[in-house]
């Protein structure tokens, strides 16, 4: 069985970096690694996660978004969107099966493990999926879909359990 | 012969009986005696079982009652579960005594194409053909219920799907998944084998539905997903499928989904969908007791179950030879072989001759018909007529490869004369089709692996019989559920309807529930032989999907109730239900319409609510709107192109307002935009554009602009929005934050309650208002110090109606009504706010003629209610009643200064009709309003009151 | 439903994809009214093999080389 354990995301930073900037550059910058596409990086302070083409997630309270675009310069710029996403974390063997019941992903390809993100639509809502390990994986859904994201789920026979 | 007295209790209408386990309905009622199981579609006629699965197409029975019945469901693809209940379809009174039979006798007068006909005539009499019509020719009909059932959606990705677990399909999924790949093999039926399940024979020792799961258990062992009782129904681009899983029978109640629908997406896919038999044509091919010789067949080894006590089998080849020894071993008397070759021979035949009465060069005439049911025939032997006493007719004209799936997906047809039928072509998708599909329908050859033994030799290629032309009165039927005759398909000759497709339409062949599983071939033929054309001249009618009948449920699946699509809640919902909110859909969101206080109407509310405002103060929550980020060395670049107001000059820390146009010149959007630094900028934009508006964004980014050094965030869901609007708003807020407050179109930050906020001075009302945008998250606190702050200086929340009325009042257009993808900006009084260099987008658009030159234009004017009746919201606006529309109506409101009623409206050169006195006419609402035509601004034309 | 392959994400359902526009309607800023309305209003709608802009829910944007009638997508271009 799996479980669903839902709250803020915390701090969440968008990185966005300019077409045709150098990324192995802007990371040492940044002071810390830009995974690449599809992927996330954990590290002490947070993860990081690749959600788009120049765009990476700065999550966990560790960033520094004031430093992080001092340090960047003019390479690309960061912008807090914390508010906009509400964090559902599965807990179990069988999460895999949520993804499959809401969305059109291979979420079972053995290419599809820890550290994988994948920005898809589930219910209808795009949400962001970063795989923890074989019982984890979270996914961020937009604030306003929660409600009903959340609630088709339970519906679905997926266990909410308070955070 | 088994012992009939089974296990499973169920009933047909109304009368019980006892099936065994794994029984199908169809196997259940012949092992019964039951013969008569339906009354067919227009003629009424007596209809028993005649196939042994999805093909049926005249058993069609509904099962389940109440709100779990199931109409149109096939006898023979419904497995006994205890306490199933089945009843008869479009019979009244009963199935024995069916008043609609007299359609039947009065067939002369319902010809194909009759309904067409009725077109014909004054209406007035087609309206009463058409009661007729519907009365007489139908299906079972739905449940009037909410369906308790639940349906689910499944996704799965495979390296190889196969699609059929019969021999070849079993073999196939499994040598794939021994060879490490992802496997999906899907079987419609409840047990895997397909045709073993109706042959005597035996695979590596073991009876061939044995073998059949031991085969199953392999592929699972091997990582394989075996998903029985899954029917594929469609198949589309990129190798996507669609199956649907049945995991209780239709009308049995159970636990979790009924259904589950599948979406598959293969890298590979292999078709092993068998074969369907061909009937025979003849006069009364259609009564109870004349069957498919392979559904004999079934009946007898799968089931155990004799399907009469006198069999005559006819046939045009080998293969049904089998059902002869079949139904012998099952103390059937077999009358007589009826071979329709002249000289059948082989080693099958010679079986055959020695213990049946064979007949070569023969063939069924006539079927006779006592009480329902049949009692013998009529056949031609070597040209002599000759009576065959028979209650039991196993026919089979050939077999037809199931070519849908392989059609859906854009293969190719093959035709294959000696089987008088089409074998698949090249597949357009790298799909292949194996097995008897493929036209191989020798087990040794589909199972080169395996050691087969059949006592009764290989099986052959089913060749189809000649058409034969007999001059017997009577009905010989192609298209068994459509009550689609001989007869029919040469009038639809005769009268012109020559291609496959007209005469489709025309005789409505190959439609239905059954979509032409039995009849197509055979009516090709038909229609190929009166044409004189070889049969692939005649053409072939599309195969569209789905490929057996899905029910609504398994679509829908649980996006059904509340879930019937996304609903987007604010992030201070709670709050708002708290206050006594009522919501509304604005688009996929759901916002506060009013808080109505007791005994208060909606209008009521929403009018005390913006009159607050007018007076006091009032807080709305306007977090739905579109917010975007830009930022970088380039954002100027990217906002000037998006927007088409000046900002170059615009001082950090102060906005305007601004509108966005599509490249045909017309407003897509309106918004205001903020210099948050030197290069970082927010755009605000409607509700309902926001989701527009993003995507526009990109679109000039990455396409039109290549990339330039700026990024677009959507920090719509991030900021919560919360509008204070009033005389008292000012006071209010500078309270809050402890700081004074921007002037009017200027920014600040702050905190309140804690949280971190920013201030935006601007106003959609007419009233000095703020923006406070606060992150979501933490909005809850700043929204309750507003509304409690609001509430001590006489005010409080205000929802979106009140939000419309403030607005109408102060002439701003809406996206979507003002701004309905029809007007420029010039129509809506914003001409002289444009770049007058261009270079945005939709710059163009608006030097075309049309536009440059605003003569003949509907243009943004003010209505108000000459005698303050309510304006009808979309009323037209006419000088005269009758006369064409000169516009029409957008937004109506109430006064909210004063009494009365005013609305904004879009009327042709409405700019110069200042004073006209027009009547806004809706004749479907029966509302007409004396309105006199004004500037579109009724409260505060200068501003002031944006002043402090 | 066609599988595009986003530069980006690699393969992906057509549901998380917008079809934005053919290639020959782009319009320029900097294109001459005429040809912007004729870009615009005057399409060739090729029976065959075109050049389409899409987008991905991921903000990849995308031409697409696809045959209009088969449906087939000959080639995948990041834009």
């Amino acid at each position: 069985m799996t479980e669903m354990l839902v709250g803020p995301v915390g701090a969440l930073l968008s990185l966005d970096l300019w077409h045709g900037t150098d990324d192995a550059a802007a990371a040492l910058a940044a002071g810390f690694a830009l995974p690449a596409a599809g992927r996330a990086e954990t590290l002490p302070t947070g993860s990081v996660l690749r959600v788009g083409p120049r765009r990476w997630w700065l999550l966990g309270a560790g960033f520094s978004g004031d430093a992080i675009a001092q340090a960047l310069g003019d390479s690309g710029t960061v912008t807090t969107i914390a508010g906009g996403w509400v964090r559902v974390q599965l807990v179990g063997s069988t999460w895999r099966g949520l993804l499959m019941d809401c969305g059109l992903i291979d979420a079972e390809s053995p290419d599809f493990g820890p550290g994988t993100v994948a920005v898809t639509l589930l219910s209808h809502a795009r949400c962001v999926v970063h795989v923890r390990d074989a019982m984890r994986c979270d996914l961020f859904v937009p604030a306003s879909y929660a409600e009903h994201c959340l609630a088709q789920w339970r519906d679905l026979g997926w266990q909410q359990v308070a955070a | 012969m088994r012992e009939h007295a089974g296990t499973v209790p169920f009933t047909f209408d109304g009368k019980a009986y006892a099936g065994h386990p794994g029984d199908t309905l169809a196997a259940a009622l012949v092992a019964a005696g039951v013969k008569l199981v339906a009354r067919s579609f227009k003629l009424h006629r007596p209809r028993g079982i005649m196939a042994a699965g999805v093909e049926e197409a005249s058993a069609l029975v509904t099962v389940g009652y109440g709100a779990h019945a199931e109409p149109n469901v096939r006898a023979t693809d419904v497995f006994l579960y205890p306490g199933l209940v089945a009843t008869s379809q479009n019979a009244w009174p009963s199935l024995r005594h069916d008043i609609g039979a007299v359609n039947s006798l009065a067939a002369s007068l319902i010809p194909a194409g009759f309904y067409y006909k009725t077109f014909f005539g004054p209406p007035s009499r087609w309206m009463i053909y058409e009661h007729f019509i519907r009365k007489a020719a139908g299906l079972g009909q739905p449940p009037r219920v909410a369906d308790p059932d639940h349906y689910a959606h499944r996704s799965a990705f495979c390296d190889v799907l196969v699609v059929g677990g019969g021999p070849a399909g079993l073999a196939a999924a499994l040598h794939a998944a021994e060879a490490g790949k992802r496997v999906i093999l899907i079987e419609q039926d409840i047990a895997p084998g397909g045709s073993l399940l109706r042959e005597a024979v035996t695979i590596d020792g073991a009876p061939g539905d044995q073998w059949a799961q031991t085969m199953v258990a392999r592929i699972r062992a091997a990582g394989g997903r075996v998903l029985l009782r899954t029917t594929a129904a469609g198949y589309w681009d990129d190798n996507f499928l669609f199956a649907v899983e049945r995991r209780v029978e239709p009308g049995q109640p159970g636990q979790g989904p009924a259904q589950v629908l599948w979406k598959l997406r293969c890298a590979e896919v292999v078709l092993a969908t068998g074969t369907i038999e061909r009937p025979l044509v003849f006069v009364n091919n259609d009564l109870p007791g004349v069957m498919l010789a392979g559904a004999a067949r079934a009946l007898a080894l799968r089931h155990g179950v004799a399907p009469g006590r006198r069999a005559v089998i006819a046939t045009s080849h080998d293969d049904a030879y089998r059902t002869a020894f079949a139904l012998a071993d099952l103390g059937v008397e077999i009358v007589a072989i009826l071979d329709s070759r002249t000289a059948p021979a082989g080693p099958v035949i010679d079986a055959a001759r020695a213990r049946f009465a064979v007949f070569a060069d023969a063939r069924p005439l006539r079927a006779i018909r006592s009480r329902n049911a049949l009692a013998g025939l009529d056949a031609l032997v070597a040209g002599v007529r000759q009576r065959f006493d028979a209650d039991c007719l196993a026919m089979s004209g050939g077999a037809s490869p199931v070519l849908h799936l392989h059609r859906q997906a854009g293969g190719a047809l093959a035709y294959d004369a000696a089987r008088g039928g089409f074998l698949p072509g090249a597949g357009r998708q790298g799909n292949t089709t194996i097995g008897a599909a493929a036209g191989i329908h020798a087990l040794a050859s589909i199972l080169d692996q395996a050691d087969v033994v059949d006592p009764l030799g290989a099986a052959t290629a089913p060749a189809p019989g000649p058409i034969w032309r007999d001059d017997v009165p009577g009905k010989a039927f192609v298209d068994f559920q459509n009550d689609v005759t001989t007869g029919d398909l040469a009038l639809a000759q005769r009268e012109g309807y020559t291609s496959v497709e007209h005469t489709k339409r025309y005789t409505t062949l190959g439609m239905g529930t059954d979509q032409g599983k039995t009849g197509a071939m055979v009516a090709l033929a038909q229609i190929a032989d009166l044409r004189g054309v070889a049969l692939p001249e005649a053409g072939l009618t599309t195969f569209r999907p789905p490929y057996t009948p899905v029910t609504m449920g398994a679509f829908a699946g649980p996006a059904r109730g509340d879930h019937a699509a996304p609903i987007r809640r604010l992030p201070l919902a709670a709050a708002h239900d708290a206050l006594g909110a009522l919501w509304v859909p604005a688009g996929a969101w759901m916002r506060p319409r009013a808080y109505p206080e007791a005994g208060e109407s909606i209008g009521q509310a929403s009018l005390r609510e913006a009159r607050m405002v007018r007076a006091s103060v009032g807080v709305v929550d306007v977090s739905s709107l579109g917010k975007f980020e830009i930022a970088g060395p380039d954002a100027l670049a990217l906002v000037a192109a998006v927007c088409a107001t000046p900002m170059a000059k615009l001082a950090v820390g102060r906005g305007r307002y601004t509108v966005m146009l599509r490249e045909d010149g017309m407003v897509m959007d309106d918004g205001t935009l903020w210099r948050l630094a030197e290069d970082r900028w927010l755009i605000t934009s409607s509700s309902g554009g926001a989701a527009r508006m993003s995507r526009h964004m990109t679109y000039v980014a990455d396409v039109l602009l290549g990339h330039p050094r700026a990024a677009v965030v959507d920090v719509g869901e991030h900021w919560a929005g919360l509008a204070i609007a009033g005389p008292r708003s000012a006071a209010l807020l500078a309270d809050l934050i402890g700081a004074p407050v921007p002037s009017h179109m200027g920014l600040c930050h702050g905190t309140i309650a804690g949280a971190p906020v920013r201030v935006l001075a601007a106003s959609y009302s007419g009233e000095r208002a703020f923006e406070v945008h606060v992150p979501g998250h933490l909005a809850h606190a700043v929204f309750a110090a507003l509304v409690d702050a609001a509430q001590a200086a006489g005010g409080g929340v205000y929802g979106l109606d009140a939000m419309d009325h403030l607005r109408v009042e102060k002439g701003h257009v809406v996206i979507g009504a003002e701004a309905d993808g029809r007007a420029s900006p010039a129509d809506l009084g914003m001409g002289g706010m444009l770049r007058k260099a261009g270079g945005f987008i939709g710059w163009q658009g608006l030097t075309r003629p049309a536009l440059a030159d605003q003569a003949g234009r509907r243009q943004l004017v003010g209505l108000t209610s000459i005698d303050g009746a309510g304006i009808c919201e979309g009323a037209m606006l006419v000088v005269q009643q009758g006369e064409e529309p000169a516009g029409h109506v957008t937004t109506a409101a109430p006064r909210v200064a004063g009494q009365g009623a005013i609305a904004l409206g879009l009327l042709t050169d409405g700019a110069a009709r200042h004073g006209e006195v027009l009547l806004a006419w809706s004749p479907t609402r029966h509302s007409m309003v004396q309105v006199r035509v004004g500037p579109a601004v009724f409260h505060d034309p200068e501003g002031a009151l944006y002043h402090d | 439903m066609l599988l595009i392959p986003c530069p980006h994400c690699g393969p992906r359902n057509q549901e998380e994809f917008a079809y934005e526009r053919t290639l020959d309607s782009v319009v320029r800023l900097d294109d001459a009214p005429d040809a912007a309305v004729t870009a615009l209003y005057t399409r060739a709608n090729l029976r065959g093999t075109d050049h389409e802009i899409w987008s991905h829910l991921c903000g990849q944007w995308l031409r697409l080389t696809r045959d209009r009638m088969s449906h087939a997508i000959s080639a995948v271009e990041p834009l």
